[in-house]
């Protein structure tokens, strides 16, 4: 296990149209728009989702490999569960900026789209779980 | 290592904390330690309500919890002009979840909690530097903590001669403080602490952990006894650590919250796991202990879940033995209030085992979701009272209640009045929890959920009217023409409806009506909850509550590695300590993850008709009647939307989001907007109204917004305001006076 500490190994799903998917891993969001999602997160989420929730292998497992588009529906339509569907688009991006950022990806120089089709071309990959410890 | 060596280590780090800080700070803390109690301080029979005038020494204001501060320097007139006098960098100790403190001052200092390991401190109120600083290492008992973030604050204690800060901390101890120096009272416990989950009638084990992280969704990736021999592997940061504790195999126990010390008993209760996505059925049941100021010897403990035998026991049908499955929680984890006269402690209790589904513990579940009054010297039951039987609506007790005395119809009348996530109010005789208004069990909706038994009446307040919204019926609707009140009636109708108490539908097809939602309102979130709560006037009689109101929709699925049957769809397999997953099981597909969600709007418009909840409400207690109601950051936002079904309609604004935080001064009810409120794209900012109109008489732009509730007091001629604000590795308390 020691061995893959520092070695930032992207979860690479069989079977994907790679040549039209971008990665997580390229620089998706930016480090200001993660801020505004950490405060997004914490004035809102964080009631129903303690901060180590989207940290934890199940959510990792189960998103791994899926466009980004379908973490952004789940937000924007699900959420919050005091009153769905009221995040706005920017807000719902700034939260999935500020999950990639605390699972470890690197932020880049664009925000992260509000466009469900442009986040369809996004896939999520996380590095390994043991480089954030 | 020995055990007890260990524990004394543990002690010994936090007074070298203490004493390193101590020896920091020089000669800041050396003219601070010299200065003599308050005459306040020297003489207790100079506090009201177990505050002395202008300070603040308990979380909410004073023993009573009005929130309320005679000082009237800061007024209609001038605040606007506040300006920021300090900024305490409450992350120099380390990340935090939001900073939900709100600090005390008492004698000169200020003293609050920062960071996940809630270090606590002493600060200069006109500097904003830091007199001391402790912090306890608790090992695994911290790492996984259910609670791991800084909490609501401290407790302070003085008998006029010595000063005392009280800290309850996430790994559940207790320390007692020197207030000067904030080195631990060796008179104390063992060193100054009192190892909380000692007392409880639980043996402690060596606890030894399988992962370097976090409890995560309630208790997935739990510690564990340790095994005989084992030790700490620093490289993977697993194994055992020589911390001892509860055996997590019988559940997580913790705190958030301060005690409250009342006629030198302090008073602690605990906090729990969250209650949703619970995995396992059986967790450990909650208490209420006083322990000797001076000593820390316990001196009572009052059982949150009744014990076999004990009243209240035969309100769980399947008994209460330890281990039966459906029993844990029912936490008291909000702060509490007291009238040191009556020797009284009142004790907000929080809900059983699994917040939306309760088959597996039919009963009404005392003493869930009730009021507790308790005698502080014994410990005994005074008089409770359970508002929600039953609950499966995530409906905790989320906030200390408020104590007032009023006239009503000519009497003078002693008050409890307890702000609720329910969205009501609920007002008793705080001597004898004899209702004011009727409280009347009422016929409510039954279960349609496979295994659940609901209750069949639950008490509604008949006064005063609730500050957020109640369930959802055909009159709540938008029908500002006949096809909008049709859109909005077919989806209102595509989930449960009723006026309140609508139970959760189950999701798999099962319920007899074929409906798989059920409306929700107030939410999980409340009504109030943990960040709101109400303000009293011991003046005028008036309540404050600030509250959010809101629409949404809950179903009961099967976690499929859960030991529940149902629960607010959750998929937990993968998780450390869940189970395994069932034969056949695909992460990501199946009925936990394939949930359908009713949104409660039409293009961004609500399907609620826009009324005055949420916000802040004040009622006349000497009534029950309401007297104002404002939204949240003092301005209705206006309401746009591009679906064609509005066109030519002229929609009414509706009303901000978030949870007010309010306190009241001499002349002004002064609130933030808590962490997500206020009008969109607004600055941050803090407001004053006048009180008795809600007419807004000031506000203040500050750096962000106001993350727990403020406090003010009087230090050296000048009325400051201090509020804590920020989340992550940018958590603050920011101090406001007038400019001189």
């Amino acid at each position: 296990m020691r061995r893959l500490i520092g070695c930032a190994l992207p979860l690479v799903f069989a079977g994907f149209a790679m040549q039209e998917m971008q990665s997580t891993m390229s620089g998706v969001y930016t480090a200001s728009q993660a801020t505004r999602g950490e405060e997004t997160y914490m004035g809102i989420c964080v009631a129903c989702h303690p901060a180590g929730t989207y940290k934890a292998a199940g959510f990792r497992a189960s998103w791994s490999g899926r466009p980004l588009s379908e973490l952004y529906e789940q937000v924007k339509e699900r959420m919050p569960k005091n009153d769905p569907a009221s995040l706005t688009p920017a807000e719902c991006a700034q939260v999935i900026a500020y999950l990639l950022k605390i699972n470890g990806v690197p932020a880049g120089e664009t925000e992260l789209p509000s466009d469900p089709a442009a986040l369809k071309k996004i896939r999520i990959e996380m590095p390994a779980q043991n480089d954030r410890h | 290592m020995s055990l007890r060596s260990i524990t004394s280590r543990r002690v010994a780090i936090g007074i070298t904390v203490a004493a390193l800080t101590f020896a920091a700070m020089g000669s800041d803390f050396a003219s601070s330690g010299e200065q003599a109690p308050s005459p306040s301080a020297a003489n207790p029979n100079a506090l009201v309500r177990g505050n002395a005038p202008g300070e603040w020494r308990y979380w909410g204001a004073d023993a009573w919890s009005t929130r309320y501060s005679p000082l009237d320097q800061i007024d209609a007139t001038n605040f606007s002009k506040l300006t920021i006098k300090w900024r305490w960098n409450a992350s120099q100790f380390g990340e935090d979840e939001y900073y939900r403190t709100t600090p005390l001052y008492a004698n000169g200092r200020l003293f609050t909690v920062a960071s996940t390991r809630r270090a606590a401190a002493a600060i200069d109120p006109e500097t904003g530097q830091t007199l001391w600083k402790w912090q306890m290492d608790e090992g695994i008992r911290w790492q996984k903590a259910p609670r791991q973030f800084a909490g609501r604050g401290l407790a302070y204690w003085t008998d006029g001669k010595v000063e005392r800060v009280i800290v309850t901390t996430p790994g559940y101890h207790m320390a007692l403080l020197d207030a000067k120096t904030g080195q631990p009272d060796p008179k104390f416990g063992k060193d100054g602490i009192v190892d909380l989950m000692d007392g409880l009638g639980y043996p402690l084990v060596p606890l030894a952990v399988d992962d370097p992280g976090p409890l995560v969704i309630s208790d997935a990736a739990p510690a564990r006894k340790a095994k005989p021999g084992e030790t700490w592997n620093a490289a993977t940061k697993t194994g055992a650590d020589g911390t001892i504790g509860i055996d997590p195999a019988l559940g997580q126990i913790g705190i958030s919250c301060p005690a409250i010390v009342v006629n030198d008993v302090i008073i602690v209760g605990n906090s729990h796991i969250h209650g949703y996505y619970p995995i396992r059925l059986r967790n450990l049941p909650s208490y209420i202990r006083g322990f000797d100021v001076r000593t820390g010897k316990q001196l009572w403990k009052f059982n949150l879940v009744p014990e076999p035998g004990e009243f209240g026991a035969d309100t769980w049908v399947n008994g209460t033995k330890r281990g039966t499955p459906g029993v844990g929680k029912v936490d008291a984890w909000a702060p509490y209030s007291a009238d040191p006269d009556l020797g009284l402690v009142y004790i907000p209790v929080g809900m059983p085992l699994m917040d939306e589904y309760g088959g597996h513990r039919p009963g009404d579940n005392l003493f869930g979701t009730s009021l507790v009054a308790l005698d502080v010297k014994t410990g005994k039951r005074k008089w409770h009272f359970q508002m929600v039987h039953h609950d499966i609506w995530d409906y905790d007790t989320p906030m200390s209640p408020n104590l007032l005395d009023v006239t009503i119809d000519g009497k003078r009348r002693k008050l409890v009045a307890q702000s609720t996530k329910q969205g009501w109010l609920y007002v008793f005789d705080r001597e004898t929890g004899a209702p004011i208004w009727p409280i009347v069990e009422t016929p409510v909706l039954q279960t349609e959920t496979p295994g659940e038994v609901t209750s069949p009446t639950q008490p509604i307040p008949s006064k005063p009217a609730p500050y957020s919204q109640q369930g959802l019926v055909e009159a709540d609707l938008i029908d500002y023409t006949p096809a909008i009140k049709e859109a909005a009636l077919k989806i209102a109708k595509s989930c449960r409806m009723g006026p309140y108490f609508i139970p959760a539908q189950p999701g798999d097809g099962t319920a007899k009506s074929g409906l798989t939602c059920s409306w929700y309102a107030p939410g999980a979130s409340g009504g109030v909850n943990i960040d709101s709560g109400a303000a009293v006037d011991p003046d005028t009689g008036m309540l404050y509550v600030g509250a959010q109101t809101g629409l949404s929709t809950m179903q009961l699925l099967k976690d499929p590695c859960s030991e529940f049957r149902y629960s607010s769809p959750h998929d937990s397999c993968g998780e450390l300590g869940a189970l395994p997953p069932p034969a056949g099981y695909v992460k990501g597909r199946g009925a936990a993850s394939g949930r359908s969600v009713v949104a409660s709007n039409i293009g961004g418009v609500s399907i609620l008709k826009p009324k005055e909840l949420g916000g802040i409400t004040a009622y006349n207690m000497s009534t029950g009647d309401k007297a104002w109601w404002i939204p949240n950051g003092g301005q209705l936002v206006p309401v746009e939307t591009k679906d064609p079904l509005f066109a030519g309609v002229t929609l009414p604004p509706a009303a901000p989001r978030g949870q007010a935080q309010v306190i009241a001064t001499k002349t002004l009810v002064v609130y933030g907007t808590g962490r997500s409120g206020g009008p969109p794209g607004a600055k941050p900012q803090i407001y004053a109204v006048d009180k008795a109109t809600g007419k807004q008489a000031g506000a203040v732009q500050i750096p962000s917004r106001t993350s727990a509730v403020p406090m003010t007091f009087m230090h050296n001629g000048r009325q400051y305001i201090v509020f804590a604000t920020g989340q992550g590795e940018n958590t603050s308390l920011v101090a406001l006076t007038l400019p001189r």
